[in-house]
């Protein structure tokens, strides 16, 4: 029993901070999406499936590594755990704000939108 | 010698534009000879051939008129496995969502390991040729 509850906290313990951290509704079965579209003219969207616990106060993405972090007031981040590419990176030199839209993954319905200021990095790899 | 472009005392011949194409040779075309009132007609020229006998591959092919309404499915924005629709209006600023330059989809899991789907949800950056087809599940 003591086994048992030990290698679940050990299970707890590896589990690294995530963007999952950040949202409700993420378990075995249901898995955080979030999906990166920019334009040409460097105007930008998030789009993701599980509503944030607090709403992030800004984004931050490094265009040295392509990794885009989630920043709350209280200046808690996580990141979105794998690099962007190099197309989203090229597109977003000039973007200042990104339209976060709340998606309905039963339908691909636009449920809730919100524009957070974006500040870039260009730290090197 | 008629047909060339040069004027000759020659009657002008009829032309089989028609035999030419399929044979790949091009041939002379003009709107007229194109032109139709149904939608639902098509022609489709793959080589052209100026007036200097000089033949060409089609910058354009002749094809079902379009609407501009056109959305084809390989630039269609899509989430999951669903097409992005927009009732409330919330994307407006962001534009039309077939023209999107570059988009990148992560899935986290639960205990927070991200990873790039299998199966693309979004092929981009192919431009409609304006004479796309339905596909058979529309």
């Amino acid at each position: 029993m003591a086994n048992k509850a030990a290698s679940r906290q050990e299970g707890a313990d590896k589990k690294k901070p995530s963007l999952v951290d950040f949202v409700y509704g993420v378990d075995e079965e249901h898995r955080l999406l979030v999906q990166v579209a920019v334009k040409e003219d460097g105007r930008c969207a998030v789009f993701y499936n599980r509503p944030f616990k607090e709403d992030p106060a800004w984004l931050e993405f490094n265009l040295g590594t392509q990794q885009l972090d989630f920043v709350l007031d209280n200046g808690d981040s996580r990141d979105a755990g794998l690099p962007l590419g190099n197309d989203i990176t090229k597109n977003m030199q000039n973007t200042h704000q990104v339209l976060m839209v709340l998606m309905d993954d039963e339908t691909g319905q636009a449920k809730e939108g919100k524009y957070v200021p974006l500040i870039l990095h260009k730290e090197e790899q | 010698m008629s047909g060339d472009g040069t004027t000759s005392n020659e009657p002008n011949r009829q032309l089989d534009v028609t035999g030419d194409f399929n044979k790949g040779k091009g041939g002379i075309i003009s709107n007229e000879f194109f032109r139709t009132n149904n939608p639902n007609a098509a022609v489709h020229v793959s080589f052209v051939t100026d007036l200097n006998g000089q033949t060409t591959k089609a910058n354009y092919p002749l094809g079902k008129p379009t609407t501009g309404n056109e959305i084809t499915d390989t630039n269609a924005l899509t989430f999951g496995s669903h097409r992005i629709t927009d009732p409330k209006g919330i994307l407006t600023g962001f534009g039309p969502l077939e023209r999107v330059a570059a988009i990148t989809t992560i899935n986290i899991n639960s205990n927070g390991v991200a990873e790039y789907p299998h199966v693309a949800a979004l092929e981009v950056g192919t431009p409609s040729t304006g004479a796309e087809y339905p596909s058979p599940q529309a």
